[in-house]
Parts: structure tokens; sequence; C-alpha cells
């Protein structure tokens, strides 16, 4: 049986399909083929359409259940709350779309319009955009593969008429897979501003988000910081601390030091994030003081900073 | 269309229970691992086969992580837990060079070695193959799902959160499982809650009601929140009125299981008549689905005669959070064997004792 996983030259290289490392993969046909090797037109027609996009953001995490999706939804809140500012939010996850319950938007359907899909509007600075959106029933199975995957991220990323948007954040599934591969390759020309990387402080979790860390540095893909959420828990009875997810291994903070990565805050585990997901409001309205709303802001105020940094250093670049 | 794989290394498998859930992070790989270690106590062969390709958990949570894989002339060797060999595992993880490195595999390379996992790996005689699954609906469902249909997997026990959320993702699970023809056999709600050790309080900490709705969507009976009916040896919350079953395995002294049911306010009733009929007034109450005592007590039904037939699968259970079994998974422990006295402890053990009620007894 093959070994796993040995280095493919990538599909578009001139040793694709031909290579040593080539026999017995599933696409190697396809490689020998010469299809990999034609860039795919989608990259440069979503270039284009990303034009109006000042910053990208992807949130990611090895493990699954750790909290993306209720990041991404309050990190796209918190930035709405500048009505100046334009935030678009892209669910990418095809299996489980959790987005639309966390934004109370269950429900709500796409439409089409001259210039492409519109995104489902929250307010009118804040545009979302899920798969969940097009599934009649909340009990459709999106049952696909990862080629047809592929598409639908595709048709997300170029055919969504997102208009002026200042942040665009990508929620994605957890893994390293299809849909990981995807949104990096057709945003290549695009540049992404970075990735925030979430985790709880078990080991389970970390040994999958250095996984990912190290995924993000094979694609070379900027790392804006890691968050731990699910850090600690204050009981709303007696006020004392309980870890319910113990740091047996250190935590984010002793993985952030041995990678070298920033590490962007803790968020404490409080049950009204949860009840405030499922009922598709932003915790930052309901539990306005309390420490995990602190913290998420200083999290955001963070990844802002980090944002227009990059876009300086670019301007002086290209200046200089 | 593809041969059908060599029957050989699955034929001496009796049942195949998938552990799915739409959602990620609400417990596949920690369930597994306690059904594992339940049915082994209940002197059971178990495999697991973990089929998460991009994190491969199992290793870990049974301290084998760097454990080499050999090849055997049947095929793979699983790694094996101990000389008895009663728990074998296959993962991923144990093929990783570095342990760091991330698995960054399209869907058609994932099918292949899915199909190679099932096909090659020589398990040898198991009363019991559990398959951990990744989160979602995807290749890797598809492809382990194809790979052992000519195997007439027994079922799937489906796992998810109390939040809406998780509820929202798992019911496009059952879906699947619909679609694709695999039976489900329970649904358990993790992390129903968490007991504050410094006061006792019991906080709802991912929200309420999931399990409940899911077992409702699938058509199968809950059985209860941890809040309101706790299996244990003693109240771990003193003044809330509660029933406590003590289902204790044989102990290593051979002493017999003992079945015996607490009150709060400390009066023992063993198994006897008054016991039957409390019990009966609980079901009425929507209390319990069914209840057994270890080792060779009757199942116990809704308003039947003690001799009334077993009832119908009622295959759910609620799990708490608890610290103690995510260090143990963290650090390779068994923690059905170091814990025998909590309450996440007789959770986990009744959805095993499920399982064994529902899986025929072969004959040799």
């Amino acid at each position: 049986m093959e070994e796993v996983p040995h280095d493919c030259p990538g599909a578009d290289s001139a040793q694709a399909g031909r290579g040593a490392s080539c026999q017995g993969c599933p696409n190697q046909r396809l490689c020998a083929s010469g299809a990999g090797a034609t860039p795919d037109p989608a990259i440069e027609e979503i270039k284009e359409k990303m034009k109006t996009v000042k910053h990208k953001i992807l949130v990611l995490s090895g493990k699954g259940g750790v909290g993306k999706s209720t990041f991404s939804a309050h990190l796209a809140h918190g930035l709405a709350e500048d009505e100046n500012t334009q935030i678009a939010l892209l669910d990418i996850d095809i299996c489980g779309p959790s987005i639309p319950k966390i934004m109370g938007l269950e429900g709500e359907q796409v439409h089409q319009s001259g210039s492409g899909w519109s995104p489902v509007y929250v307010e009118d600075n804040l545009g979302v955009m899920s798969v969940g959106f097009l599934l009649s029933s909340p009990d459709d199975a999106v049952i696909w593969r990862g080629p047809k995957k592929n598409g639908m991220i595709k048709q997300f990323l170029r055919d969504v008429d997102w208009g002026e948007v200042d942040y665009l954040i990508v929620d994605t599934p957890p893994g390293t897979s299809d849909e990981h591969l995807s949104v990096v390759q057709y945003l290549a020309a695009a540049r992404i501003d970075g990735a925030v990387i979430i985790t709880t402080p078990q080991e389970v979790s970390l040994q999958d988000v250095r996984k990912e860390i190290n995924f993000c540095r094979k694609v070379k893909l900027p790392i804006i910081g890691v968050v731990e959420n699910m850090s600690g828990f204050i009981c709303p009875k007696c006020k004392k601390e309980s870890q319910i997810f113990p740091p047996t291994t250190g935590g984010a903070e002793l993985m952030c030091q041995d990678l070298e990565v920033p590490l962007l805050g803790r968020v404490p585990l409080d049950p009204l994030i949860g009840k405030n997901c499922d009922k598709g409001q932003s915790f930052f309205i309901d539990a306005p003081d309390s420490p995990a709303t602190l913290t998420y802001r200083s999290i955001i105020q963070r990844i802002q900073e980090f944002c227009d940094l990059r876009q300086s250093e670019e301007e002086n670049l290209i200046n200089s | 269309m593809e041969a059908a794989a060599e029957p050989g290394n699955l034929a001496g498998i009796r049942h195949i229970i998938l552990v799915l859930s739409g959602k990620g992070g609400v417990g596949k790989s920690t369930i597994s691992t306690e059904l594992a270690l339940a049915l082994r106590h209940a002197g059971k062969k178990v495999g697991i086969l973990d089929v998460d390709l991009c994190g491969p958990s199992i290793p870990r949570m049974f301290g084998a992580q760097g454990r080499a894989v050999h090849q055997c002339d049947r095929g793979w060797a699983p790694v094996f837990l101990d000389r008895e060999q009663s728990i074998s595992l296959m993962s991923v993880g144990f093929l990783l060079e570095k342990p760091d490195e991330a698995v960054v595999w399209r869907g058609p390379k994932k099918n292949a070695l899915i199909k190679q996992f099932v096909s090659d790996v020589a398990w040898g005689e198991l009363d019991y193959l559990v398959v951990d699954t990744p989160p979602g609906t995807s290749d890797e469902h598809m492809a382990t799902i194809e790979a052992l249909r000519p195997y007439q997997p027994l079922g799937a026990l489906v796992v998810t959160t109390p939040q809406a959320v998780s509820v929202g993702d798992v019911r496009r699970e059952l879906t699947f499982c619909r679609k694709t023809g695999v039976r489900v056999m329970g649904v358990v709600e993790n992390m129903s809650g968490f007991t504050c050790p410094h006061c006792t309080e019991c906080t709802s900490v991912f929200s309420r009601g999931g399990g409940e709705e899911l077992a409702r969507l699938a058509g199968v009976p809950f059985l209860g929140e941890c809040s309101k009916l706790v299996l244990g040896s003693r109240p771990p919350i003193p003044s809330l009125p509660w029933v406590g079953l003590t289902s204790v395995p044989p102990g290593p002294e051979g002493e017999e299981g003992m079945g015996a049911v607490s009150l709060s306010r400390r009066t023992t009733a063993t198994c006897g008549s008054s016991t039957r009929a409390l019990l009966k007034a609980l079901y009425g109450h929507g209390w319990f689905g069914c209840v057994r005592f270890w080792p060779a007590e009757p199942m116990l039904g809704a308003g039947g005669a003690d001799t009334a037939p077993p009832p119908p699968l009622c295959p759910a259970g609620s799990v708490p959070l608890d610290p103690e079994l995510t260090r143990s998974l963290e650090e390779g422990h068994d923690f059905i064997r170091e814990f025998p006295g909590s309450p996440t402890f007789a959770a986990l053990t009744s959805i095993a004792r499920r399982i064994l009620d529902a899986t025929p007894t072969c004959l040799p």
C-alpha cells in the first residue's frame, strides 16, 4: 500500500502523473493527460471579482467543534458595528452549514440578479452567503464528493455579487481537504490577508491544529494568529473557575510559543454564547460585559491591526 | 465497477457500528473510545477503525501514539493494546511519519485509502468493529459505507451536543443515514451539562434540548438529560431528588454485580417488587426507556408485568461534560476502569449495554 502522504508533484507541474510518487494515485491518469496543466480560468475571474474586496480573512481549524462558525459570526458582528464598514461572511462548510442559524437567517433564500447571486443581508452592511440558503429543507443532506464541493466554492467566489466590501470573512469546515485547498487556490491570485486558527485547550484539538498551521505554511497562507476557545468556565452560581477542557499539554499558549505564531486571545466558555448562537443573535448584545465579549473585542481589534499593517506594507512596496 | 473486496478480513467480525455526526467536535472519537472500552469490560473483543484522515484522534485516546503498523500475511496487522488482543486499532495516525504533518488530500485519494483500510486490515475474530468517522457527509463517509456494505453494518450511533446548532447539522446526518440505508441505533447527547466541582450546580454549558429534538426527528425515544436523571453509585447533587442505579460489573474477585436502587433519602431498595413499581412509575413520567440490571435481571418496560418481553430498542443516552473523561482521553487511560463511580461511567456503560442488548448473540 502506498505510503502516506508522499510529495505530490502538483497537478499542474510537468511531472504531473509521471513522477515516481504518482504510481498508484487515483488521479494519475487525469494528471498525465495534462488536464491539470492549464490553469483554471475561474482564478482570474475571481481575482477580478475580488478587486472590490479590501481584506480577506480565513477562519480555520484542523479540529471540528472548536467554535470556528461562532467566531466567524461574531467577528462579522463586531466589525459591522462600524456602520461605515461593509462586511461579507462566506460559509464554505458545504456539509454542515451553520452560519445561517447562527446569524438568525434560517429559511432565507438566495436571489439571482443580473450581476450574480445576492447575498442575504443581516444588516445593511453585513451580507452572508452559505450553501444553507440553497437547501429547501433543514433535513436536506449535502452528500457531495470533493469535485462537486469545489465547484460550489468556485461559484460562491465568482458569482456572488458582494459589491464593495471592506472585510470578507470565510468560515471553513474542519480538516485540511478539498474545501481548504480550493479556497486557497481560487483566492491565490486575489491575495488573502491571513488566517485565524481556532482551537480549544485540549491536546486532542492542538494535535489537529498543529497540522493546520503546517498546512498554512505549506500553501504560504499568512497566519494572523490563534484563538483559544472554551478556555475556562466560570460557574454562574459560585463564580469559581473550572477547566472543562483541561490544557494537559500546555494549551494554545505553549503551542503558539513552540510554533512561533501569535496567540490572539483566550475566550472563556460562557453558556450564553451557545444560547445566542442557537437563537441567531449576537452574543455581544446579550452579554456586553461578559469576559468572553471583552476578549472577543480585543481579538477583533488585533485582527484589524494586522490587516491595516499588511495594507500599508503593500502600499509602501508599490510606492517605493 | 470495482470488484468486491476480499471477504476474508471482515468475515470474522460479528457486528459493525458506525459512530457518526454531521457536526464536528461533538465527541465521536470520545464515544467510540469509551464504547470500545465498555464493550471490552463486558468481555467482548473490539476493533476500532479510525477513518478520520485529517484529524485522527484515536491513537492518542488509547495512549498508542507512535506505534508502528506491520504487515502480516493477510494484510496489515492492527495495533493491539494488550496481550489478550481484546482491543485492536487502525488509524491513519499510525501511518504518519510526523504527527504534525497535515494529510492534505482530495477526495479520490481519501477514498482509495479508506477502501484499503476496510479490506486489508487483518482484524481476525472480533465481536465488534467500531468505526469512528470525521464530521460531515462526504467522501470518507460514502467510501466507508460502500466498502462496508457487503458486510451489512449493524448500524450507526449518532452523536450530538444539546445545542440547536449541532442538531441543525446532525439532522442532515440522519437524512444521510436514511439515503444510504444505515440504521440509526441510537442518539447520544454528549456534553449534556457540567456540574461545578466547587458548588455542584449543574449548568447547561452548550444549551439544552438537542438530544431530545434529534431523537424525535430520528423517531427513537430519548432517555433524559443529566440534570434530571443521574445514573451512578452515589448522588453527586445531594439536594436534588434522584434515582441511582448501580450497575456494577462483576468485580475482580468474581463477586456478583449488584443491582440496587437508592433514593435521595438514602433508603435502599434491592431489586424487588417495590423497585420495579418505582421504576414503572418513573417510566410513566418519561424518565426511562428501559433499564437493565447486571448480570441477570430481566428487562423492565413500561406498564408491563415483570415477565413482559423486552421493550423495543430505546437507544439513547446523555453523557455529561466531565474533565476527568477529557483528561483520560488526552493521556490514553482507561476511563471505564478508573472511574466506575462517576455518572459519566454509568452513562457510557448504559449506552454500551444497549448496544449489547441490540446485538443478537451469535451461536458458535
